[in-house]
């Protein structure tokens, strides 16, 4: 519920996103709240010049938990296979890893934007 | 899908660490999919991976799975990985996915500007990326960093903490090689994501800083 001032999409077909009684604040169902989990995914959507935001934030509630976030962040490439979002998290002093994912973007059909 | 994207190590060590996976996306392209899965491993099998499985079923290094079994288990949306130590052998997978053209989302885990140079070299640029930013919080109540270098080649953490201790224990005292002791923490990942070569170096690197 920290991000929500910062009006995060919570993608629709996540378990997580289905445990909310409001996907725009991010509050979760009451009877979920005592329950303990292996690991939870929280995936959130948004633009690329609110990521830095959306890190400090994030960082911010880091601290006041009593366990780990593993944070990820991904965005689709320019034609020229450079990534978007690198810039925004390197300017903002976040470390990217070496390592990653990488989609080949051979799948079909092919999402079409709204 | 996060689930190799947290993996530890330096980039030296993550050399040896190539993951790729075929993806469905439920009420999109999963119906009608087994045969493509199928296919997908065919391709995958003829370069050799050092594991193979998915979530549905488990890894081919489990007894009751195999690869046969997990070959033709393969059935509509559900997804499969495999594991591969060189760059050369992904390159010759990614240059025969491209061919087969399947029409299901292809994505592989690893240094990312390698992967980018393999797609490169096959005509292909990528096509999204994802970063891990490493993990926040209270990292206090982690293991030391060659326990976590292990655990993450399961990044649904399902080789415990101490399991990773005592293999390393076991093997110290010789009972039992670092290669059997890598391949029994492998048959607890699910997923079949575990790189068992690399587990297998890890060992042995902490029974000799030990």
């Amino acid at each position: 519920m920290a991000m929500a001032p910062l009006e995060p999409y919570f993608e629709l077909q996540n378990p997580v996103s289905q445990l909310m009684t409001d996907r725009k604040t991010g509050k979760m169902k009451e009877e979920v709240l005592d329950e303990k989990v292996m690991s939870a995914i929280i995936e959130m959507k948004t633009r690329l010049e609110k990521v830095p935001e959306f890190l400090r934030v994030l960082e911010k509630v880091a601290k006041e938990i009593d366990t780990v976030i593993s944070v990820g962040v991904s965005s689709k490439c320019l034609p020229d296979g450079s990534v978007p979002h690198e810039e925004w998290v390197r300017k903002a002093g976040y470390l990217l890893s070496p390592n990653g994912k990488t989609n080949l973007g051979m799948g079909r059909p092919f999402f079409k934007e709204d | 899908m996060t689930n190799t994207l947290h993996r530890r190590g330096t980039p030296t060590s993550l050399k040896n660490d190539y993951i790729i996976f075929c993806t469905m996306a439920k009420g999109i392209n999963s119906q009608g999919s087994g045969p493509k899965i199928q296919e997908f491993i065919r391709i995958c099998l003829k370069y050799n991976p050092v594991n193979m499985g998915d979530g549905y079923m488990g890894n081919i290094l489990q007894e009751d799975v195999g690869i046969q079994k997990f070959l033709s288990g393969r059935s509509d949306g559900e997804g499969a990985a495999a594991v591969f130590t060189d760059l050369d052998t992904l390159q010759k997978v990614i240059d025969e996915l491209i061919r087969a053209d399947l029409g299901i989302s292809i994505n592989i885990s690893g240094l990312l500007e390698e992967v980018q140079a393999c797609c490169r070299k096959a005509g292909r640029e990528r096509h999204s990326v994802e970063h891990s930013l490493g993990v926040w919080g209270a990292k206090d109540r982690l293991p030391e960093r060659e326990i976590l270098e292990v655990n993450t080649l399961c990044g649904h953490g399902m080789v415990s903490f101490n399991l990773i201790r005592k293999m390393v224990e076991y093997v110290k005292l010789r009972r039992l090689t670092s290669q059997k002791a890598a391949n029994l923490m492998a048959k607890c990942c699910e997923c079949g994501a575990f790189n068992p070569i690399r587990a297998e170096q890890l060992l042995e690197k902490m029974v000799k800083r030990e």
